[in-house]
């Protein structure tokens, strides 16, 4: 039998299908989805209330020289020496964006000297300032995340569904743990900021874990969640691909609680995050592709037509560059990849600080930069 | 465009589109109330956004999309089926059935073990013709991933039934 025979199987296999008149129930399924949504939107509004009334209450108590109230942090990560301090600035990061905080001077800039980590297909590449790229290491599949310090990796083994880790350079592999083998799909390995913990799909039904590295503890995460998650810089935020929302892109706390989706705007297909800052107010979304001819790149590691925005709103925040790929750096900087094939450093007002001709082609896939 | 007229589009755009989303939905899930159901919510969903969706004309390309993200990626345990690995040979095929009729209820044995991104691959190249970018970028996954789930599904197709006696795709 060949593929045109196969064709025809599948075409006679469809037509057992009866069809219903679908109209009525997919009317009843949207009227019950949009209840839920002004449900949940409700809930948002009172509690925005709330917090209002608390914090009018509160402020005539509270001195001039008292901290900011920050959010309650839902995980303690711990910081490795790469990922708290910038080297090319000298500056001790503190995981939250310049933006928002009053502060005047002029954000931390630096240039791309660093090393970038990327994948284009399965391959690893690893290149330092303009230099030529080097190839680290072949995979099988996509499903790979570099640590924040660039000194592990992390993979999943689909022949034998186990997340799997390795120091950078493939000593020391060992396996971690079982997880889901969603034949790459929707379980990407990555990394927490502390280069330690490793979040992955553990159950087909959407269950995710985090898991020690080193010792291959795994700690489920309470709720479901979604697909491609990508971890803030500071470890409170993951941000997801959520096929069921109009909006796609679903932001939520370290253990998949506090859901919140960004605003989908006027896109037309769920969007997807690829990347989100360091206090949660930004992120790189795809969005439409220009022709509207098709819903985009649909999820997955890599966008044709990504932009940065601001997670509240659900506005693009800049930069003019439409990006495909990139990285938010502790300190709210971003290191991307442009779709006109450049690798920009990216000041945490989303400026661009410095440009190279992008190693890797438009598939290329940034999985971190250590400065 | 009054809510009036949204809704008899979107009514008509169900008629005229239903029969053809049942089909892959069967296809992909192998199951009759689990395709109406995957049916129902991906036109719930392009129902929610009809009016942005109606304006630029793709709203069968939302519906469809949709359908594969709840079937594959999502992984909602309601709708997925997990990959049924046993010992047990294909159920025999009695005499009397025609060789169309064996072959369909074989094929779809075949696909019942493949997993559901097996099946996706399968039918977004076979069914669907698309390429292996177009699967690709609808799936969200590497065109080297869909290269690899094809010949798993093909290789197991072919475990599975050898009687097909499948030979690996070309690729496009």
């Amino acid at each position: 039998m060949t593929p045109p025979d196969l064709r025809n199987l599948l075409h006679d296999l469809g037509d057992e299908a009866r069809v219903p008149d679908l109209l009525d129930r997919s009317l009843a399924a949207s009227r019950r989805i949009r209840r839920r949504r002004l449900t949940t939107a409700a809930v948002g509004a009172l509690t925005v209330v709330a917090l209002t009334i608390a914090v009018t209450i509160a402020a005539p108590w509270r001195s001039s020289d008292d901290p900011v109230v920050n959010p309650p942090a839902t995980e303690t990560p711990t910081p490795s020496t790469s990922t708290g301090t910038s080297s090319t600035t000298g500056q001790t990061t503190t995981g939250s964006s310049a933006q928002g905080t009053g502060q005047t001077e002029q954000p931390p800039t630096g240039d791309l000297t660093g090393t970038v980590y990327y994948l284009v297909d399965a391959n690893l590449y690893a290149r330092t300032g303009s230099g030529q790229p080097r190839l680290v290491r072949s995979f099988t599949d996509q499903a790979v995340a570099v640590s924040p310090d660039g000194q592990r990796v992390a993979w999943i083994d689909l022949a034998s569904a186990t997340l799997m880790v390795s120091a950078i350079d493939g000593s020391a592999e060992h396996a971690v743990g079982p997880v889901a083998n969603m034949g790459g799909l929707c379980n990407q390995p990555v990394w927490f900021p502390d280069s330690r913990r490793v979040l992955a799909a553990t159950g087909m039904d959407n269950t995710w874990s985090t898991f020690d590295s080193e010792t291959g503890a795994a700690t489920p995460l309470g709720v479901a969640t979604g697909c491609y998650p990508t971890v803030s810089p500071d470890g409170r935020t993951i941000g997801w691909y959520d096929g069921a929302s109009d909006s796609g892109t679903l932001l939520t706390d370290a253990q998949g609680g506090s859901q919140r989706h960004i605003p989908a705007g006027a896109a037309p297909c769920p969007g997807t995050v690829y990347a989100v800052g360091p206090s949660a107010d930004r992120a790189l979304v795809s969005r439409p592709d220009p022709d509207n001819a098709s819903c985009g790149d649909g999820p997955g590691r890599s966008a044709r037509n990504g932009t940065v925005v601001d997670t509240g709103s659900g506005q693009s925040a800049g930069p003019a560059d439409a990006l495909t790929t990139g990285v938010f750096l502790p300190d709210g900087r971003m290191v991307a990849r442009t779709v006109a094939g450049e690798l920009v450093l990216l000041t945490a007002d989303l400026q661009v600080a410095a440009r190279l001709p992008a190693p890797g082609d438009s598939f290329m896939v940034v999985l971190g930069y250590v400065p | 465009m009054g809510a009036d007229a949204d809704a008899a589009e979107f009514a008509s755009f169900v008629r005229a589109r239903s029969s053809a989303l049942i089909r892959t939905a069967y296809l992909l899930t192998g199951d009759q109330q689990l395709a109406e159901d995957l049916v129902q919510t991906a036109l719930a969903r392009t129902h929610l956004a009809w009016r942005r969706l109606h304006a630029v004309g793709n709203a069968e390309a939302y519906a469809r999309k949709v359908m594969y993200h709840q079937q594959v990626s999502v992984w909602r345990s309601r709708g997925s089926k997990k990959e049924v690995v046993t010992d047990t040979p294909p159920e025999t095929i009695r005499a009397d059935e025609s060789e169309a009729t064996a072959l369909r209820l074989a094929m779809r044995q075949a696909l019942d073990r493949l997993t559901p991104r097996q099946r996706a691959v399968l039918v977004l190249r076979f069914y669907e013709d698309r390429s292996e970018r177009e699967a690709a970028e609808l799936l969200g996954c590497s065109v080297g991933t869909v290269k690899s789930q094809t010949a798993r599904a093909l290789r197991k197709l072919r475990d599975t039934a050898p009687e097909f006696g499948l030979v690996e795709e070309v690729t496009r």
